[in-house]
């Protein structure tokens, strides 16, 4: 069963996603690419490719050198309902892992029963489609947007009251509540289940403020069960993990957000 | 040797505006040479477009020249616009498939002669040539079926057990039948591919010995 989410009128949640990480054999992946394609063009018709470039810097005796063979460039590949800002569903491919991304907007809210169920209606078939019988873990992300339209109550004069909206802030001095650019943190906690899973706060920024308009950043809590490289289970046990992480996030979502945010997402 | 990892990549699903927003800075000591290009390695050696395939031997290798929209195929002489990544796995299979069909005829010119001479080094050239290979004409006997699939002899006397979809074509013969068929061997004689199955009627023993005894005799 699915844990529910708490009934906010208007939670920041701008996106949720379902990440799986099992990895197909880069021969069946090239070759069912196309047919993977064709099954989900009905229901996502807008497909892209995109290149993740990966840059490593070695250190040679003291100066920095970009090594040409650890330089590397990786497909990703996007499967939408709608194309660029309109999209409201979508499905992203790589050889190791497959994710299930719903966004939300003001005026169309999404929950995570909707991400679920399209993992639920889309895991097997590309478990079927890449031969994967086992993965290795599960990772679920919930994208916040702080913004002036999400927390309107902690925005003024093109100033963001990030210590009214983020309870590790909420201590630092008055003054310092308002966001200076860059304003960017990353921090992971044990998530204390079985299996073993890491719960990850990140916030970044969009748009700094001042002459930019005013301050948006993204605060994500992601929770992941893909602890250690060697971890295999069988491919029915994301459902489990799936609503494990979910009770995670949402202990996050009650920890890092302060109860008078908490309170402005529920007018 | 340390070294640190720039990835601006969304480590997991992040569809969101934030991957770009955190991006890093890299300040570098010199000036970018716009002739020098950064070289990258295309994880990816398995190319399949349009059920033609071409596995390579290494990684790719990417060259971005710095101020120019495009990219180049390292050692293939294939330039693409920046936007047309998505066209490397065609622009490869169709530059070796053309280079190959002018070798066969010896008809390369002598650029495309240096071109073919790096390009095959890089090609996985026994499997270009298997999954090329026509299928042969083969005969033999179905010893039996079972639901996971079906045991069979081929004229040669080896033996083969066949499982899943390389079994449903001879779901058509008896057990203990003769049959012909067209059939596609890979490495070690591994079954590949198997058509246009006829079942055969037996042979007469009595016959075959009469002709092997003339023609011994001969």
């Amino acid at each position: 069963m699915l844990p529910s989410e708490k009934a906010y009128a208007r939670p920041p949640v701008v996106e949720r996603a379902i990440v799986v990480h099992g990895v197909a054999d880069e021969e069946l992946f090239q070759r069912n690419a196309e047919k993977w394609k064709t099954l989900l063009v009905e229901e996502l018709p807008h497909a892209k490719d995109f290149i993740e470039w990966n840059l490593e810097i070695s250190d040679h005796g003291g100066m920095p050198f970009l090594d040409p063979d650890k330089q590397t460039m990786i497909t990703r590949r996007t499967f939408c309902d709608r194309e660029g800002k309109d999209r409201r569903t979508a499905i992203q491919l790589w050889q190791e892992r497959i994710t299930f991304n719903v966004f939300s907007s003001e005026k169309d809210l999404r929950s995570f029963a909707e991400v679920y169920e399209l993992g639920e209606r889309w895991i097997s078939k590309w478990a079927e489609n890449f031969q994967i019988k086992e993965i290795s873990g599960l990772s679920l992300i919930y994208v916040n947007l702080l913004s002036k339209t999400t927390v309107p109550k902690f925005s003024k004069n093109n100033e963001l009251d990030l210590g009214g909206v983020i309870t590790m802030f909420r201590n630092a001095p008055e003054a310092l509540h308002q966001i200076v650019a860059p304003f960017d943190f990353q921090m992971s906690v044990d998530g204390g289940t079985t299996p073993t899973s890491r719960l990850t706060a990140r916030c970044v920024t969009l748009k700094s403020g001042k002459d930019s308009g005013p301050p948006q950043l993204h605060f994500n809590l992601s929770a992941t069960t893909k602890v250690g490289e060697k971890r295999k289970v069988q491919l029915d046990s994301w459902r489990n993990e799936a609503s494990l992480l979910h009770e995670l996030v949402l202990k996050g979502f009650d920890a890092f957000f302060t109860e008078d945010a908490k309170q402005s997402f529920r007018a | 040797m340390s070294a640190i990892t720039i990835d601006n990549s969304p480590q997991v699903a992040d569809f969101s505006d934030s991957a770009r927003a955190s991006v890093q800075h890299v300040v570098s000591g010199s000036k970018l040479d716009p002739a020098q290009p950064q070289l990258f390695k295309l994880n990816q050696r398995h190319f399949s477009v349009g059920g033609q395939d071409l596995v390579l031997e290494e990684f790719p290798r990417i060259a971005i020249y710095p101020g120019r929209f495009e990219f180049e195929i390292v050692g293939w002489g294939i330039v693409l616009p920046h936007a047309d990544h998505s066209l490397i796995a065609r622009a490869l299979i169709r530059k070796f498939l053309y280079l190959h069909d002018r070798a066969v005829k010896m008809a390369l010119t002598e650029q495309e002669e240096a071109e073919w001479a790096s390009i095959s080094s890089f090609v996985d050239f026994r499997r270009f040539s298997r999954e090329r290979a026509h299928h042969i004409y083969v005969e033999g006997n179905l010893l039996s079926h079972d639901p996971e699939g079906c045991r069979v002899v081929w004229h040669d006397g080896s033996k083969i057990r066949l499982r899943g979809e390389l079994s449903a074509p001879f779901k058509i013969l008896d057990e203990g039948e003769r049959f012909k068929a067209f059939a596609k061997f890979g490495e070690e004689d591994a079954l590949l591919d198997v058509k246009f199955i006829t079942p055969l009627p037996p042979v007469d023993e009595a016959k075959g010995d009469a002709a092997w005894q003339r023609w011994s005799e001969t």
